[in-house]
């Protein structure tokens, strides 16, 4: 199955994983150090999987789009005037310089340039991003890490705890198309327990990176999110807590409130009031959805494509709260980080069968195999669920179809989003279905 | 008439082995013997040529690509001893850019600007950095700038180890239409036995050895003058030295892909070496009895 070339991969390099993430930080501005090509190649991706961002992004990036003139003499000084000029044209409270393979290679010193934008009061970061360092997760993972480095270099930081003030990390920007539904519901969730949060990728963006030094607490719910937090617990002694993956339903909610409660103070109360509240409507809504499960046979074997912590967050529902048994997991992001990173341990537990690939032709192989009635993944696994003719639906990236703002299939509104798409999938695959059997017979009476 | 074929040369070897007074006084012997000859510095530093031009002011290839868009030939070339096009590539401030791809870049240029289809050169000769460091260096050999390269080396084990590097990229690069091996060019021996340790690397290596260049204070002084020997000083021993290398290079068709030795032989060559020059100065004769 292994094949010599990688078909699809639906995850960028490591300078689209830290572009896309500034990108999506409201109120930062990047300025990337590289050819032409690069960003360019970045807007498209983002272009054909509808990834819906209010920052500086997509065709607006400021970019230096260096020529061959300086790879021989050096770019150094084009990055200079790139950087000052995007300066006197877009204000931004965050200037975050990224390099690239070109620049890495010819060893252009960014660091002196932003150091030099600094000296001019422009607030400038740097991340010696490159595309051979790794994947669109290590850069989301090591420019979140040097953007917490180098933050008490550029803006005042108040450095007093705000007891109950806790951060957010791990959910990447645009690699989890669903990103901004997913981290407005952990907020809430967060929110009802009495703590205010910094999820960075929000409305507010960069004033809570100044906010986050504060936090008595970092919650990390991906492994990439783990550099950055160690950042933050070396340079500002801040804890940090790693959960495998968002929570998705009421008892995965429970329990990492209860995880939770072992290391933050939790309002009680309001927590109690709340998911009394929460579960009244959830139970509620499960049962509306009783009549139509099994008349129209919504169950199904299931097949799920995509990052290990989606797959974590999506399996323990489908297996325990829906019944659905999943036959195969592939997790596509195992491999995703730089040289040198210590893999992650092998989830086997999610599926009777697991497989670990960036290879959409592999995945395709292993969905043919599977044997499932049903494939969630990215829009990627589109085909070979359709070459079956069995229901499809996206979960994770690359998107498809819909843009997606304040949808997530995580915490307790995951559930009901998660519910409707996953029942309208299969309605729609049933519809398809009935259209084509009538249609044969309609060609056999001719 | 038979299409005007030049044959293109790469002179190769260890920075400070003496590349470029090779170079240019092949040049120079070459254009003495009537040839039309142009000598290309691939190399940073741009002295390649100097002493066949006493010295003058010659802008590189890759300093007027840099202050104007526009690089004529006339702007980068310059006639020197005996009508020898003296051409440098240049290079970038060290430590900033990229050499390698500026070698490359200015390789492009010459063909583009047809500079060869132009001149109509009998020999051109590419004076290029040793140490070949990366894949921009070794542009010259590749397939479509030259075909036959020559190494310079003294008797001394880095500038050896620096042409089995050499030699590496020549058997790399020639099964896909790179240059071969012209031979092997010891410069600048001074020991007894230093013809012999260039002569056994290269039996080891399945190399030829071109020409055997002794250390001369006469090749030093005429550099000081800037002039090669071959014009400074033309009836010395080191101007027919240089003249029957030339011969050797204009009508050697013998070309050859070397085969390097790896770095544990590279090693155990040399401590063999090292014990033989140890029992040498101790007064043992065993072995090298014509070096004596």
């Amino acid at each position: 199955m292994k094949h010599e070339t990688l078909k699809n991969p639906r995850h960028g390099c490591d300078l689209h994983g830290a572009l896309q993430t500034v990108e999506a930080l409201y109120g930062a501005v990047p300025v990337v150090h590289a050819n032409a090509g690069c960003v360019y190649q970045h807007y498209l991706a983002g272009q054909a999987e509808l990834s819906v961002c209010g920052g500086v992004c997509g065709p607006e990036v400021p970019a230096t789009e260096v020529i061959e003139k300086q790879i021989v003499f050096g770019g150094a000084s084009r990055l200079r005037e790139q950087i000052k000029n995007t300066a006197k044209v877009i204000d931004g409270d965050l200037y975050v310089i990224l390099g690239s393979c070109e620049a890495a290679m010819v060893a252009d010193d960014i660091a002196a340039m932003t150091r030099e934008a600094r000296e001019v009061s422009i607030p400038a970061v740097f991340y010696f991003s490159a595309g051979f360092k790794g994947g669109a997760h290590w850069g989301y993972a090591n420019l979140m890490k040097e953007i917490f480095r180098q933050l008490g270099e550029v803006k005042k930081l108040d450095l007093e705890r705000t007891p109950g003030l806790v951060n957010v990390l791990g959910v990447l920007p645009k690699t989890d198309p669903f990103y901004k539904g997913d981290l407005r519901e952990i907020k809430r969730l967060l929110e009802a327990a009495g703590l205010c949060v910094n999820i960075f990728f929000g409305p507010e963006g960069t004033a809570e990176l100044k906010r986050s030094v504060k936090a008595e607490q970092t919650l990390v719910f991906s492994r990439w999110g783990i550099p950055a937090a160690l950042q933050l617990e070396e340079q500002y002694g801040i804890p940090f807590m790693v959960f495998d993956s968002l929570p998705l339903g009421m008892e995965s909610v429970k329990s990492f409130y209860g995880s939770l409660a072992s290391r933050v103070h939790l309002d009680e109360e309001c927590l109690r009031e709340f998911l009394s509240r929460e579960e009244q409507q959830y139970r509620y809504l499960l049962d509306s959805l009783r009549h139509a499960w099994y008349a129209e046979s919504l169950r199904k074997t299931a097949l799920l494509a995509g990052d290990a912590a989606c797959l974590l967050r999506l399996a323990p529902f489908l297996r325990e709260t829906l019944g659905i048994v999943i036959n195969t997991a592939v997790i596509t992001d195992a491999r995703a980080g730089g040289t040198g990173e210590t893999p992650p341990p092998f989830p086997g537990s999610l599926a009777d069968k697991v497989f670990q690939t960036a290879d959409s032709a592999e995945t395709d192989e292993i969905i043919a195999a599977s044997g499932t009635e049903m494939v969630l993944g990215g829009a990627l696994e589109a085909p070979a669920a359709a070459r079956l003719g069995i229901p499809h639906m996206i979960i994770c990236a690359p998107n498809s179809g819909q843009a997606l703002l304040h949808k997530t299939y995580a915490g307790l509104t995951g559930t009901w989003f998660f519910l409707e798409d996953y029942a309208a999938a299969v309605l729609r695959n049933n519809a398809e279905r009935e259209a084509g059997d009538i249609q044969f017979l309609r060609n056999l009476s001719h | 008439m038979a299409e005007h074929k030049a044959k293109h040369i790469a002179i190769y070897g260890k920075g400070g082995i003496g590349k470029s007074t090779t170079a240019s006084n092949t040049s120079a012997a070459l254009a003495e013997a009537g040839y039309r000859v142009i000598q290309i510095g691939c190399d940073p530093k741009s002295d390649s040529t100097s002493v066949l031009r006493g010295n003058e002011y010659l802008p590189t290839i890759l300093d007027s690509m840099r202050d104007s868009g526009k690089v004529r030939l006339e702007d980068i070339s310059r006639p020197g001893y005996r009508g020898v096009l003296c051409i440098e590539s240049g290079g970038p401030v060290p430590g900033v850019g990229c050499a390698g791809r500026g070698i490359n870049a200015a390789v492009n240029l010459l063909q583009e600007l047809k500079l060869f289809e132009e001149f109509k050169p009998d020999f051109v000769l590419y004076d290029v950095l040793g140490d070949v460091v990366c894949g921009g260096f070794a542009v010259p050999i590749r397939d479509g700038i030259t075909d036959r390269v020559y190494v310079v080396s003294s008797s001394d084990f880095m500038a050896i180890y620096a042409a089995n590097n050499l030699f590496k990229a020549i058997s790399k690069y020639a099964p896909t239409g790179g240059a071969k091996l012209g031979g092997l060019i010891g410069n600048g021996l001074s020991a007894g036995y230093s013809q012999n340790i260039i002569d056994d690397f290269a039996h080891k290596t399945g190399a030829k050895t071109s020409a055997y260049i002794p250390r001369s204070l006469t090749v030093s002084q005429s550099e000081l003058y800037g002039k090669t020997v071959i014009e400074a000083n033309p009836g010395s021993q080191h101007a027919a030295l240089y003249r029957k290398l030339a011969k050797t290079i204009a009508e050697n068709e013998q070309l050859l892909v070397p085969n390097p030795l790896s770095a544990p032989e590279l090693r155990s060559w040399a401590k063999d070496w090292g014990d033989k020059i140890f029992n040498l100065e101790s007064g043992v004769v065993e072995g090298i009895r014509e070096a004596i």
